[in-house]
């Protein structure tokens, strides 16, 4: 393991360096980067680290009672924000999942957002609270829907001089009901299946779901076909079973030393319909 | 190309030549002989590593010594004031709370984090605190109750 570690002062630097040498690669917490450099999947000659560069790792409220979540949060950071659990439960519940307390202290939202590794617990919380990622680059300042920010195994759409700077999170509508629920063997370990539902209920009738999974495809994703059937409907069993069915049809999950597809797929189903069934009675746990 | 750093480790200034890759527990073990943090699965799973940096669990294998300069890092080795082991090693001792010992220092620097935290831990909480840190001997019930042994002394020491 060798390589030069750079340490510039601003996000302009930052991404100048990026632009310059082509074998270079961003370092926030190195909770994964640094693993899988010494396992010698990736061999960057250069590091450039974001540590000195002040202010990524605030958490703020954003306009209009959003969120935003600069992108060196940690894990850490994000569980004792009192501004997350009171405006983005879900995102705290997912979190929460994520690894060990060591990794939690030194790991980084943004990291784990850029690294995109099958099975990682924000991903879906992220989607189905509908948050945008703000990147920076040598051409200047972009938001990217995060629906379009995760494209393949290990890959997002930031061009190669890009940095995740921060999460922006939308204002949740009132009354909504917001679970995450993981499927692992250890607690620690990345999701067989992880799904976060979000419902906007009237009485019994969901009036507007967003349901999102991951671990079960190349990248995590909403489950449209499934959110469609959810819409305007009165949650009861077959409701409940119907939306299951439509989002492990989406499902495009692979075989791994964790679990088969086969079995990745079946979870899917059953995890979603326990999302949804405790969503709507109201358990946000 | 090596750059000198300044280690502030056991409540002790040192300045040391080191390459930019240079992870913290080779720096420990290595240049400074701090072999309480124990090599081990080095991919940040068992915890055998641990140090706390400023306080709270960091698993040393997967940190760069070059971006905690500055930062206050302990090992088990500063637990010890003279001759007197830390109420979380006497603990450890009096209750049989390790048998090879490998993960120990481990166990009991994740034990501090959380004790300097909340030093009235649930046992619940105990077993949630130790997530990063693998025992392979004794099935961590006399690990948990040498933590809620020592607890009690870092409840009359916080009075």
């Amino acid at each position: 393991m060798k390589f030069d570690l750079l340490e510039p002062a601003t996000i302009g630097e930052a991404t100048a360096l990026l632009s310059a040498r082509a074998d270079a690669r961003i370092l926030a917490g190195g909770q994964s980067l640094l693993l899988m450099i010494r396992s010698g999947l990736v061999r960057p000659a250069t590091l450039v680290s974001l540590n000195a560069v002040g202010g990524l790792a605030e958490i703020t409220a954003g306009p209009t009672d959003g969120l935003s979540i600069g992108a060196l949060a940690t894990h850490a950071n994000i569980l004792a924000s009192p501004l997350v659990r009171e405006r983005a439960p879900l995102l705290a519940m997912a979190v929460e999942r994520i690894g060990s307390t060591p990794v939690r202290n030194f790991g980084t939202l943004g990291g784990n957002l850029c690294h995109n590794e099958m099975g990682g617990d924000p991903p879906p919380a992220l989607l189905a609270l509908g948050a945008e990622a703000e990147c920076a680059g040598p051409r200047g300042r972009r938001r990217i829907p995060l629906a379009d920010f995760f494209t393949d195994y290990f890959s997002t759409a930031l061009a190669a001089d890009e940095i995740l700077t921060g999460i922006a999170i939308p204002r949740q509508p009132a009354g909504s009901r917001a679970l995450y629920l993981k499927h692992a063997m250890r607690p620690g370990d990345l999701a067989i299946v992880g799904v976060a539902a979000l419902l906007e209920m009237d009485g019994g009738v969901c009036r507007r779901a967003r349901l999102a999974l991951g671990g079960v495809g190349p990248v995590a994703f909403r489950a449209y076909e499934a959110e469609k059937l959810l819409g305007g409907a009165r949650l009861d069993e077959g409701a409940i079973d119907a939306a299951a069915e439509a989002a492990a049809a989406m499902c495009d999950p692979i075989d791994d030393a964790h679990a088969p597809a086969e079995y990745r797929k079946k979870m899917a189903r059953v995890f979603v319909r326990r999302a949804l069934r405790r969503a709507a009675a109201g358990e946000e746990r | 190309m090596k750059r000198i750093v300044r280690l502030c480790v056991n409540e002790e200034e040192v300045e040391l030549a080191i390459e930019p890759s240079t992870l913290l527990l080779d720096v420990l073990r290595e240049q400074m002989g701090l072999t309480g943090a124990r090599r081990g699965c080095e991919s940040s799973y068992c915890g055998a590593c641990t140090v706390l940096l400023d306080e709270r669990t960091a698993h040393s294998c997967t940190l760069l010594a070059a971006l905690v300069a500055g930062r206050k890092i302990t090992t088990v080795e500063g637990l010890a004031r003279g001759a007197a082991l830390d109420p979380l090693q006497q603990a450890f001792i009096e209750r049989n709370g390790f048998q090879c010992g490998y993960c120990t220092p481990g166990m009991i620097l994740a034990a501090r984090a959380l004790l300097l935290q909340n030093p009235d831990p649930s046992e619940a909480e105990v077993r949630r605190a130790l997530d990063g840190n693998l025992c392979r001997c004794t099935g961590y019930q006399k690990i948990v109750e040498s933590i809620m042994e020592g607890a009690k002394h870092y409840r009359r020491e916080k009075k």
